[in-house]
């Protein structure tokens, strides 16, 4: 009887655990079609942003997305699948229905030629198996289709997937933002120098347009890119009435000529600053050189390449409390080559209900590099403290000023100016902007030319997003399109340490008198060896100096994380278990 | 409720009554501050993700070497009989000595905050993914010692539970890395029970249903194979 019971026990109690496992798993089965994330992370990087969200949540038609996903690919791919799942299901919610999802595995004939026939092509998967490399094919991809339009999102990985869809969405679905950008005054145009920016803007349309007449209303934001020539009284007159209407602007560059293929630049005039000095900046005829900058390959003795410091290339770090700008959102740096730098004008008037934000700015390592012509060309790091003359960094290198905006050609602001009164013109403009407007100012337009852009093919379009996202979100703001601005900032990567400056300063310096003299030895110039000597010398016990108090602080967070805690319960035992032995030698039997 | 809370004040209390708890903590911190700080500076950046991937990787021996002796011992030397003699229920002493374990795993991790706060001073630390990463430090944690008790109840050998329990561990936990060499069909369902792959996502900084019911349901699963093998002594 005892017997008996106890297996019935035991049989209920395995039962008991057996049921319990199978709900759970059941309940770990459920919750792959009913999950639900919380994100974290700062810059919710890993959610579907806002502009994500608008963007599904304005379609006013039914849009079918169709996923490709062959069943069991080989990792990592493998897991690609439940990512664009999860994504797509919170486009699907955000469109308020108006998407609908459909993941196909083509597992058969049919089912892989009507893939192949939406545009996807069967990529090939390797793996390893069998101790040999072994290959896979099947398809990644994504079918956009709305109304009469469709778009293919082919070989999907997790990089970059919001951008790639949200940018699809909005160029089938929104109707296209109109920039203008102005022509006739040398620079890039659309067809040369500006492909790359073109490309990237499949959401905007993009057209050149004079300023010789009045500029179309329909215009959200016009576009001066690095202009070369003189902008005549009347084009100024034509802008600043276009400005005046409600339009905004984007000036990129305008100070400076810059020649790559000659390696200088040079002062032009193009009369770009009888606008801004109306509106409270002015664009100086110079280039900021920053000891914070790119590296390019120069061509050493021997024909060798080394990679020295290029300053007139600064890259510039976005401060955290400017972070919060639509033009520089979350972007914590970005590289602005041959920029000139912009000031305030204090004898600006009317400004009043105008804000002027410094979105971007040099380290106080920078200077100015000045003149009619400036050598751009690659030098040593010595050379290029022999440019630095006069004062130094911070420069405000780009800003945005938005309000309603005062005439540049208003009687007023002629004669804050210190011109002559407006003379008798046709174009005629408010004294007011009608309603708060965009303008950006950045001293160049080197980070939209094709030349200093990524290689598409070689870097991917991750790079090109990267080198993009501070001019494209400049863009955005300026034609108040603001969909893609936070998609953007997830490509940041995790925030840099923050290394003293005079360490950078000081390993710059280090670097340069080492090749100073390694130069002056090989060119036999005893003269020019002893002074690079001397030079190194100084430049070594700087960098020793700024080294040495580095590397203290830095053993100081290492030794100290590394045996502090492990100390601290080495010490709470030791008191622990001396305090015991006391309690047990004082124990009295009542 | 209250007999499991007294069980896990207890054996919470006992731990520091030893010197089991003292080994472990100093030396997996200690292991961890080495590989974490010693390139840390190399990289130049602002985060403490190599954190949440090294620190399971301790584990793996630290959870079986706390949970070992939690019922073998008591069961070698008879009192556990003890113990189950008192108005106590089975499942009250596994999940009181759960959570008597569990806390002393959440005062190491709190040890571990010296680091976050180190780097936070140095750069602008994302804190909102710390915290997620020690939400899923807490939960791969709290899923290995519940393996360690598993085992702990299934034999009276301390030794033999410490590696039974480093071996499913180490199973769970790296399972996934072992993808690339397993048929495709197999590699989804494989990637579901590893630990290291429901991790992954909270370390960083988003929290998923889908990894908390996994991990609820394993820590679920294995407590219950305890209680049962711990019952079981009454049927035998």
């Amino acid at each position: 009887m005892a017997m008996h019971k106890r297996t019935k026990a035991a049989t209920e109690s395995l039962g008991f655990l057996l049921i319990i496992a199978a709900v759970l798993v059941v309940l770990n089965f459920l919750g792959v079609f009913a999950s639900t994330r919380l994100d974290l992370t700062h810059n919710r990087l890993f959610s579907l942003s806002n502009g994500s969200r608008d963007v599904a949540h304005r379609l006013h038609d039914r849009m079918t997305v169709t996923a490709y996903f062959t069943e069991n690919l080989p990792p990592p791919h493998n897991a690609t699948e439940m990512y664009v799942r999860d994504m797509l299901r919170e486009y699907e919610v955000a469109s308020g229905g108006n998407i609908r999802v459909r993941f196909v595995n083509p597992d058969t004939d049919e089912l892989r030629e009507q893939a192949t026939t939406a545009g996807l092509a069967r990529l090939p998967h390797p793996y390893a198996g069998n101790d040999t490399q072994q290959v896979t094919e099947g398809f990644r991809g994504i079918v956009f289709e709305y109304l009469d339009e469709k778009r293919v999102l082919d070989n999907v990985t997790t990089e970059g997937l919001e951008y790639d869809i949200t940018q699809r969405i909005k160029e089938m679905a929104g109707d296209k933002v109109k920039v203008g950008i102005l022509s006739g005054h040398g620079g890039p145009t659309l067809a040369q120098g500006l492909t790359k920016l073109r490309e990237s803007m499949p959401t905007y349309e993009l057209s050149e347009v004079s300023a010789n007449q009045e500029i179309p209303a329909d215009i959200k934001a016009l576009l001066i890119i690095g202009p070369e020539t003189e902008i005549t009284e009347n084009e100024l007159r034509y802008i600043n009435q276009y400005v005046m209407r409600g339009g905004s602007l984007g000036i990129f560059g305008g100070a400076m000529k810059v020649d790559m293929q000659e390696g200088n630049a040079t002062t032009v005039s193009t009369g770009i600053n009888r606008l801004l000095t109306a509106w409270g900046v002015r664009m100086d005829p110079n280039v900021v050189a920053d000891a914070t900058c790119k590296q390019i390959p120069m061509q050493v003795a021997q024909g060798f390449q080394l990679p020295v410091p290029f300053p007139p290339v600064p890259i510039v770090s976005i401060e955290e409390h400017m972070q919060s700008h639509p033009a520089v959102f979350h972007l914590a740096q970005t590289v602005l080559p041959f920029t000139s730098s912009i000031t305030r004008n204090p004898n600006a008037t009317g400004l009043t209900g105008v804000h002027i934000t410094t979105l971007a700015k040099s380290t106080e390592n920078s200077w100015q590099l000045t003149g009619e012509s400036i050598s751009l060309r690659p030098r040593q790091p010595g050379e290029w403290r022999s440019t630095q003359t006069g004062g130094h960094g911070p420069y405000a290198l780009a800003v945005g000023i938005d309000g309603t905006l005062p005439s540049a050609f208003s009687a007023a602001a002629m004669s804050a100016s210190g011109s002559d009164a407006p003379a008798a013109s046709t174009i005629q403009a408010p004294d007011r902007s009608a309603h708060p407007v965009q303008v950006f100012v950045v001293g160049t337009a080197g980070f939209l030319r094709d030349e200093l852009l990524p290689d598409n093919q070689r870097g991917g379009p991750a790079q090109m997003r990267a080198a993009l996202a501070f001019p494209l979100n400049a863009i955005d703001w300026v034609a108040q399109d603001d969909d893609m601005i936070a998609v953007r900032a997830k490509n940041a990567e995790d925030p840099a340490l923050r290394v003293p400056e005079n360490v950078t300063q000081a390993e710059n310096d280090f670097r340069s008198a080492t090749e100073a003299q390694a130069t002056a030895a090989e060119g036999q110039d005893r003269a020019a060896f002893e002074a690079a000597g001397q030079h190194g010398e100084q430049a070594v016990t700087r960098y020793k100096a700024a080294m040495e108090a580095w590397d203290r602080k830095k053993a100081m967070y290492r030794w100290g994380n590394m045996l502090g805690a492990p100390f601290l319960i080495a010490i709470f035992g030791v008191i622990r278990w001396r305090m015991r032995k006391a309690k047990k030698a004082n124990l009295k039997l009542a | 409720m209250q007999n499991t809370m007294t069980v896990a004040r207890r054996q919470f209390a006992s731990y520091f009554n030893g010197p089991v708890a003292y080994i472990v903590m100093a030396l997996v911190l200690l292991a961890l501050g080495v590989f974490f700080w010693q390139d840390f500076f190399f990289f130049r950046r602002a985060s403490v993700s190599r954190m949440f991937d090294l620190f399971p990787i301790f584990l793996l021996l630290a959870a079986p070497a706390l949970t070992m002796g939690l019922l073998a011992e008591e069961k070698r030397n008879g009192t556990i009989e003890l113990l189950l003699t008192m108005p106590i229920k089975d499942s009250e002493v596994i999940v009181g000595k759960f959570l008597g374990v569990l806390g002393v795993y959440a005062v190491m991790l709190v040890l571990t905050l010296a680091y976050p706060i180190s780097v936070s001073t140095l750069g602008d630390l994302d804190w909102g993914q710390v915290w997620a990463g020690y939400f899923g430090l807490f939960l791969v944690g709290g899923s290995m010692l519940a393996i360690g008790i598993m085992s702990s109840s299934l034999t009276d050998n301390q030794l033999i539970s410490f590696f039974v329990a480093a071996a499913i561990c180490f199973t769970l936990y790296i399972v996934n890395r072992f993808l690339p060499f397993m048929p495709p069909a197999l590699a989804t369902p494989i990637e579901w029970i590893s630990l290291s792959y429901h991790f992954e996502s909270m370390g960083r900084g988003v929290i998923d249903s889908r990894d908390l019911i996994f991990f609820f349901s394993l820590i679920g699963v294995v407590l219950l194979i305890a209680f049962r093998a711990l019952e079981s002594r009454r049927w035998k």
